[in-house]
Order: C-alpha cells, then sequence, then structure tokens
C-alpha cells in the first residue's frame, strides 16, 4: 500500500508541483492550502508524512502550531519543515517542536524524495531488529534506525542533524570540513547554516551530559570528533 | 560664545542701577547742602541781630576810607619790611589813583603805631644838607589828626638811606618821629614809629616826589588826606566768641571787608584727621560735584576777607557759597549777614563752618550704595554669564549629538532627548523624533531588499518546481535545452536572492552568537594552516609578537572574517606575492593587520569599501559580487568592540587592511 503524504502549502502553484511530483513517486498525496483544512482532515485520519510550510498564509506561527498539535496526537508521525527563509531555521530549532526536518524550498525534488525515503526507511526500522552498530566510547549510533545514543539515553536528532554526526563519528579524530559536512548532509547551504547545526547538535548532547565535548571545532578547517 | 555676548550686552542696563542712585545721591546732596546754608545764613543773621543790638565802636562810614592797624606787631624797626611779611597782601595804596607808586601798612603794640611805607620811584633825590631845603627831595609829610582837628604834622626827609627822624613842622616842642629809610629795587621803603601819645586816631600823608637833582622841582604829589584808623576789637572778639557755635568760625567785619574779630575754630570730624583715601574724595569732588567757588585761604593772619558772599552781604542778599579748604579736602562753606544800625549796614557777620560732615555722609553713603549696586550688578552679570554659559553648553551638545547621531553611513546612532520641558527640550525632542523617523525610514530601506527578496521565493519556488516537473516528463529532445537555460536562469535568481538578503541574515547570525574565552594566537594559527593549503600561488607569511591573546569572543564569526580578508588578499594579489599577516597587542585590545601585494585602493572608496554592497571586483560570471565581504569583516570586528580600517601600503605596492579587537566585548556593540 502506498504511503500517504500530506502537504500543508497556501501556495497554489507550489503544492500542485509538489503533489504531482511526489505523485510521481507512488505516494498517495494529499493538499491543503490552510492549518484548519489540514486539520479538519487530520480529524478523521493521520496521513503516513506531512510537510509543512512555515509561513502559511497570514499567521505567522501557522505551521508551528500544527506541528505541534500534531505531535500531540503522534509521537511518531514524520513531520518535515519547509521554509522559504534560512533565518527560520534558527527561530524553530528554539522551540524544539519535534520536527524530523528543516528543508528550504530551494531544495530540488529529487533531494526531497530521499529524505522522504530515508525518512520512512527509519520507521520502518524501528520495528525490525538492529543491525549495524557503531560504537565510538559513549556514543551509539544505528544507521538503518537513525538513532543516536549517548550513555545509552537516546539523543533527539533530526535527520540533517543524524548525517552530519555521522559523518563526523564515522572516522573519529579526521577533521571534516564543512564542504564534507553539507555532501553528508545533503545540504546547500553557508558555512554558518552549518555552524549553527553543529551548535544546536552540542546543545542536544549537552541536554543530556553538562560535560560533552567531544564536538572539537578545527578553526579554519572544520570540526571532528573527539577520541 | 555669542549668545554669552548678547546675555551681557543686555546685562549692561543694570548699569542703570549705579546710576540712578548717583542721581539720587546727587539730589540727596544738594538738598542737605542747602539745608546746612539755610542754617548757616540763619546762624549769621542771629548773630548780627544779637549784635546790632549792642553798642558799636565807632566805625568810618560806608563811603569814607579807612586805614587799618594790626594790633601785636613785634617791630624791627629797619626799613626793611621782612617781619611784615606775612602781612604784606594787604598794605593799602596812599592814593587810590595810583596804587602802585606807594602802598603803606600799619601796625600797633601797646607802646607805638608803626608805618611801612613802599614808595616805586625810579629817580630817588635825596635831601642835600648843604641847600638846607628838605623840601626840595623825595619826601614824605606827615599829619596826625583825631576826631577834633590836627594834632601835629611832620616832615621826612632822608640826606641818605639809613636812619630818619620825621620833624614836627608845627608843635616843634614834640618828639621827631624815628625811623629807617632804605634804598629797595625800583623805589624807598620807610618804616617808622610812632608813639602812642603822638598818634591820634586819624592818619594823613603826602608824598612828594622830585626827580632832578639839580632842579629839584616837585614833581607830583601824592595825597592822603587824614583817614579814620581802624582797629580790630578784642572786646567785639569777646561778644563773637559767646555767640559762636562749636565747628564754626566766626568773624565780624567792617563794610569793606577788614577783620574786626574773629572767633571760633573750624570743627575736625572724628576720622577725619588720618586725611581721606583719595578715592573718597573722588566720590565727592566728581561725582557729586557740589557747586564749589575757588578757594581762598583764610587763617589768623587774614587781615581783609574777600568773596561773593561778602559782597552780597551788605545788600541785604542771602548768599552761602562753598570752597574746598586745607589739606584735607573738605569744603567749607561761608554765610554773611549785615550787622545794621539805624537800617545802615554798618559790620558784617560771616560765619565759616566745615561741612566735613556732610561730606562724611555723602561720601559714605554714595560710596556704599555704589558699592551695593556694583555688587548687585556684578551677581547680576555673573548669574546671566552663567545662565548663558549653561545655555550655550546645552546648545552645543545638542548640535554634537545631533551631528554624531547620524552617521556617514546613514546609518542613525542612539541619540537620547532632553527631558527638560523649556524650548531647548523641545527642540531637542523634535531632532529626536526627526532621527528616529530617519532611522525607520533607512531600516526599511535596508530591509526592503530582504524583504524583496523573500517575497520573490515563492515564485521562483513555483518556477523551480514546474521545472522540475516538467523535466520528469518525456520531452521532445529538442525542448531539453530551454528546460536546461531555465533551470540556469532560476538557479541564477535565486543566488542573486540569496546574496541581497544574506546581509540581513548576516547581521541577525551575528547577533545571536554569544562569546566564549579562546586564545587568538592560536586561532589565527590553525586557519593560518588550512590557508596555506588552499592557495598555493601565494606565499604567506604569518608574525605574531609576543603576548597574551586570550580574550572573550566570538571564535567562529573571526575564522569567517579572517576567511573573508584573505579571499581579498588571495583574489588581489598577483601570483607569486606575498600575503602578510601580523597580529600584536595593543592598549586594551589586539591587532591584526593583513597585507596584500597589488593594485592599490582608489581614492575615492576608502570610506564606503566596508558598506554593504560595495565591491571593487567587475561583476563576472562566477556569480555576483555583491561585495559583502568587506561588510562582514567590519560587522565582526564592531561586534567586538573595534574596527576595520584600509590603507594603502607606501610607495602604491599594496593594500593593508588593519582589524582592532577589544578585550572582552560587550554584546552591546553597535550592530
Amino acid at each position: 500500500m502506498s504511503r500517504v503524504v500530506a502537504i500543508v502549502e497556501d501556495e497554489p502553484a507550489i503544492r500542485q508541483n509538489y503533489c504531482e511530483a511526489l505523485g510521481r513517486y507512488g505516494y498517495q498525496l494529499r493538499g491543503y492550502a490552510s492549518r484548519a483544512e489540514a486539520l479538519a482532515a487530520f480529524e478523521r485520519g493521520l496521513p503516513d508524512l506531512v510537510i509543512i510550510d512555515v509561513g502559511l498564509g497570514e499567521e505567522v506561527d501557522g505551521g508551528f502550531e500544527l506541528c505541534r498539535e500534531l505531535r500531540a496526537r503522534s509521537a511518531g508521525l514524520p513531520i518535515i519543515f519547509l521554509t522559504a527563509r534560512d533565518s527560520d531555521l534558527d527561530a524553530v530549532s528554539g522551540l524544539r517542536l519535534g520536527a524530523d526536518d528543516y528543508l528550504t524550498k530551494d531544495i530540488s525534488l529529487p533531494h526531497l524524495q530521499a529524505r522522504i525515503a530515508t525518512l520512512f526507511r527509519r520507521l520502518d526500522a524501528l520495528s525490525a531488529p538492529p543491525e549495524s552498530r557503531l560504537q565510538r566510547g559513549e556514543l551509539a549510533l544505528e544507521p538503518e534506525r537513525m538513532r543516536v545514543a549517548w550513555r545509552d539515553a537516546p539523543v533527539p536528532l533530526t535527520v540533517t542533524e543524524f548525517w552530519l554526526v555521522h559523518a563526523l563519528v564515522r572516522h573519529p579524530g579526521h577533521v571534516k570540513s564543512r564542504d564534507q559536512l553539507m555532501d553528508a548532509a545533503q545540504l546547500v547551504v553557508d558555512g554558518p547554516t552549518i555552524n549553527s547545526h553543529i551548535k544546536r547538535v552540542r546543545r542536544k548532547f549537552q541536554a543530556l551530559d553538562p560535560e560533552f565535548d567531544r564536538i572539537e571545532t578545527v578553526y579554519g578547517m572544520g570540526y571532528r570528533w573527539r577520541t | 560664545m555669542r549668545l554669552r555676548r548678547q546675555l551681557i550686552l543686555v546685562a549692561t542696563v543694570t548699569l542703570a542701577l549705579p546710576w540712578a542712585a548717583w542721581q539720587y545721591l546727587t539730589e540727596l546732596e544738594a538738598f542737605l547742602r542747602q539745608g546746612e546754608e539755610r542754617a548757616m545764613l540763619a546762624g549769621a543773621g542771629a548773630m548780627a541781630g544779637a549784635l546790632s543790638a549792642r553798642p558799636l565802636p565807632e566805625l568810618p562810614g560806608a563811603g569814607e576810607r579807612r586805614l587799618y592797624v594790626r594790633p601785636g606787631a613785634r617791630p624791627v624797626v629797619d626799613g626793611y619790611a621782612d617781619e611784615w611779611q606775612p602781612w604784606l597782601e594787604w598794605t593799602q595804596p596812599l592814593d587810590p589813583d595810583a596804587p602802585d607808586r606807594a602802598r603803606l601798612a600799619l601796625a600797633e603794640d601797646e607802646n607805638a603805631l608803626y608805618l611801612l611805607l613802599q614808595v616805586q620811584d625810579p629817580r630817588v633825590v635825596y635831601e642835600d644838607p648843604g641847600l638846607n631845603a628838605p623840601e626840595r627831595s623825595d619826601h614824605l609829610l606827615i599829619e596826625l589828626a583825631d576826631g577834633e582837628g590836627t594834632l601835629n604834622r611832620y616832615r621826612l626827609s632822608n640826606p641818605a638811606p639809613g636812619w630818619v627822624a620825621a620833624r614836627p613842622l608845627e608843635d616843634t616842642a614834640a618828639e621827631p618821629l624815628r625811623g629807617e629809610w632804605q634804598d629797595v629795587a625800583g623805589g624807598y621803603s620807610i618804616e617808622l614809629r610812632i608813639p602812642r601819645a603822638q598818634a591820634g586816631t586819624r592818619l594823613g600823608l603826602a608824598l612828594v616826589n622830585v626827580n632832578d637833582p639839580d632842579s629839584r622841582a616837585e614833581v607830583d604829589r601824592l595825597q592822603l588826606p587824614p583817614t579814620p584808623l581802624l582797629r580790630p576789637s578784642a572786646e567785639l572778639a569777646v561778644q563773637l566768641a559767646d555767640l559762636a557755635l562749636p565747628g564754626q568760625r566766626v568773624w565780624l567785619l567792617d563794610a569793606r571787608g577788614w577783620v574786626l574779630a574773629r572767633a571760633g575754630e573750624l570743627g575736625t570730624p572724628p576720622g577725619a584727621e588720618q586725611g581721606w583715601p583719595w578715592w573718597r574724595h573722588f566720590v565727592y569732588r566728581y561725582l557729586i560735584r557740589p557747586p564749589l567757588n575757588p578757594p581762598r585761604g583764610r587763617d589768623e593772619n587774614t587781615l581783609r576777607l574777600e568773596g561773593e558772599e561778602l559782597r552780597a552781604a551788605p545788600a541785604g542778599t542771602a548768599l552761602a557759597v562753598w570752597r574746598p579748604a586745607g589739606a584735607r579736602q573738605a569744603v567749607t562753606g561761608s554765610a554773611a549777614r549785615p550787622v545794621r544800625q539805624e537800617g545802615e549796614p554798618r559790620l558784617i557777620v560771616l560765619v565759616e563752618q566745615g561741612s566735613e560732615a556732610l561730606l562724611l555722609f555723602t561720601n559714605q553713603a554714595l560710596g556704599r550704595l555704589l558699592a551695593l549696586t556694583g555688587l548687585v550688578l556684578l551677581l547680576v552679570v555673573g548669574a546671566l554669564l552663567g545662565y548663558a554659559s549653561l545655555l550655550s553648553a546645552r546648545i552645543r551638545r545638542l548640535r554634537n549629538a545631533a551631528e554624531t547621531a547620524l552617521g556617514r553611513d546613514g546609518r542613525v546612532r542612539p541619540f537620547t532627548p532632553s527631558r527638560q520641558r523649556d524650548e531647548l527640550g523641545d527642540l531637542s525632542r523634535a531632532v529626536a523624533r526627526s532621527l528616529e523617523r530617519l532611522r525607520e525610514h533607512t531600516d526599511y530601506l535596508q530591509t526592503l531588499a530582504s524583504k524583496l527578496s523573500h517575497e520573490l521565493r515563492t515564485p521562483l519556488a513555483v518556477v523551480g518546481s514546474s521545472l522540475d516537473n516538467l523535466q520528469a516528463q518525456e520531452l521532445p529532445a529538442a525542448a531539453n535545452p530551454y528546460v536546461a537555460r531555465a533551470r540556469e536562469g532560476t538557479e541564477r535568481l535565486s543566488r542573486i536572492l540569496r546574496a541581497m538578503s544574506e546581509a540581513q541574515r548576516i547581521e541577525e547570525s551575528l547577533r545571536a552568537e554569544e562569546p566564549e574565552p579562546f586564545a587568538l594566537d592560536a586561532l589565527l594559527e590553525s586557519c593560518v594552516e588550512g590557508y596555506r593549503a588552499v592557495s598555493p600561488d601565494h606565499r604567506l607569511r604569518l608574525h605574531i609578537a609576543p603576548g597574551d591573546y586570550r580574550l572573550r569572543g566570538m571564535p567562529e564569526l573571526l575564522v569567517q572574517m579572517l576567511d573573508k580578508l584573505m579571499d581579498n588578499a588571495f583574489s588581489f594579489a598577483p601570483q607569486g606575492a606575498e600575503v602578510r599577516l601580523r597580529l600584536r597587542r595593543v592598549k586594551h585590545g589586539f591587532e591584526l593587520r593583513v597585507a596584500n601585494e597589488g593594485p592599490p585602493l582608489p581614492r575615492d572608496m576608502s570610506d564606503r569599501l566596508f558598506d554593504s554592497m560595495v565591491s571593487l571586483r567587475e561583476a563576472g560570471t562566477d556569480g555576483p559580487h555583491l561585495g559583502l565581504g568587506l561588510y562582514i569583516v567590519r560587522l565582526v570586528a564592531e561586534l567586538h568592540g573595534g574596527g576595520v580600517q584600509a590603507r594603502n601600503l607606501p610607495g602604491e605596492r599594496g593594500v593593508e587592511f588593519m582589524v582592532l579587537l577589544k578585550d572582552a566585548p560587550t554584546a552591546s556593540a553597535v550592530l
């Protein structure tokens, strides 16, 4: 059975384009133009994945509100935020809404599809037994399930953040440049945004362990996982 | 300064105060002086009245001549007038028609009357003893008489200067009068002693002049008919002394001003003995300027008084005059009233009074008043000056704040308006409002670019996603190039939009960073390693001066800043050229210099170099250079409490950028 993907986007042309493009990949697409419309539909039944445009219509916080309500309904539902401005990323990160990813509208459709596929794969992998597993000191990383644990406590990372950590710990001690990190996360952003991502990752680890300092900044070159 | 001058000019209006005081006091002084004059005249009048009731000595009539006899003589009968010196001022002419030919003076003691006769005669012809004709020479005829008639006549002639005797002409039994005849310059002088018994009450003289020693003819003769003798009266002096008040000097004069009696002394007020400082007299004499008559010395040797008040008295005109008197710079008032008997003015009473009391009062009063008004003036001027300084300081502060509030780059810095409620405060608040409006407008303009770009993203996303869908369709091969070109165009558009909003985003992201402790030299060293690897075409030299480079800052931002600086240096330096970095400690901070060989900066760009959207590069195919690099450098430097400057290397060999960073920057740096 094909998965149901819901897109909440007020601009009709973009919504249509995404629906048609993603439909070609075999998903069932439902498009909604406003938060009210989406909520009304979700009353009847939740989709398998929701893509929310942050700047929904007139309300500035419309997208965030929707995300919060969805999370209240289902803790495991994959949610992707789409934003037109990069600065929204910073704002959203402070809210800890529990979305699974933040992407800009610049992203190409193949990339978007790859993300969606990854999220679904992770969902499936959660029910299956763990296969490969990376252990680096107190860090445990499960690539299929896209889960990271620090001292056996799970660290809630987004997909992007997971790829960044994965790139760092695969070769601990090696310095990864920003470009390399961007490739690994399949992101097209500039240097400062990578910095913000790494900062958020650090903060999430520090929430579990205030002494966490394994991600080291090498000025002028990049980052590395300290051994 | 101009405001101050204006207010001082206004303050000079208060000069009216001392002027008013001066006017007032002058009038007051005149009033008081007139009071004193009336008092003096009244006193003189009272004295005159008292005296007129008493019997008065026999006096010559108003029309008659008189000869004044000075009492208390201590004569030296030698023919010289040395001992007459103090009184020579009052010699009387023998003949009023020829007053300069012969002048005489009379004095007496208990025993005798003394006569001094000074004669101007260019040709003195002495008696020729052989001729036995004394009348045929320059000789003097003396007539002594009393009320009834002639007592005796004498003739005085001399064969030579020296001892002389006047021989009686009628009563030859009488004693001759003895004296001295001396030659003096221009004539001769005779001093004669007349014993009291022979003197009488009248004296007549005839001076016969002979000029030619051969003919010995009488040329002319000066006549003095027997004229009554006038003497001061001790009795009157006693009466006068009774009448005089303390502090007054009273004179009793005959109708022609000859002194008959004197009593009293002009008083000295306490405190004036030491003499007053010059400025006190200045106040009285030159500021108040009482009308003063010319001074006349009147003292115990004065035999005859003169003056306006005396001339007016016999007619009955009441006149008081003031004269400066003595070394004490006082003024003396003098008033005269006639003593009448049978309706005729026989004598004159002259009262003199020092006005030191008045002088003292006015001087003190005016002095104090002037001092007080002067003080008030100074206070007013001082207060106005202070207030003007305050006002001009406030205005200057407002001007400075307004000037600095609007920077050259068009950015508006905080401007705190005044809280005072006056017009200056209103002005300040109006300026603040204008600046605020300007700032809002500038902010709006600055964010216009990013807002515009945000608006354009949505249609751009529509085009992009439509192209994606288009590419997923089966298209004829001929369509592919068009789709490719469309995609290229949208990507360029996307890059442009991103660059347009990058400035705004950067400012926001910079603001969100938090400072942490790190070491600047370690950071620089590790960065330079990376640059060396990236750019083998250039020679990179790093020099760090010894010092402590620990600070609190935002290391990631500094790396970004350094990236931009190096990027700049590498792209402008030709291949093989040198790029030099130098780090050292300076007062309160750190100085980083990045210098590269290459083309110099154009002159007119130096202050706009660090603005956003300013670029020295030409737009090329590798994307638009919207000149954000140096803008970021400046923002990061300013965030660290410092700044950045660019200059050409000496000799125009290249360009050097100097970045200043401060210790422990605060988050309130200007952004």
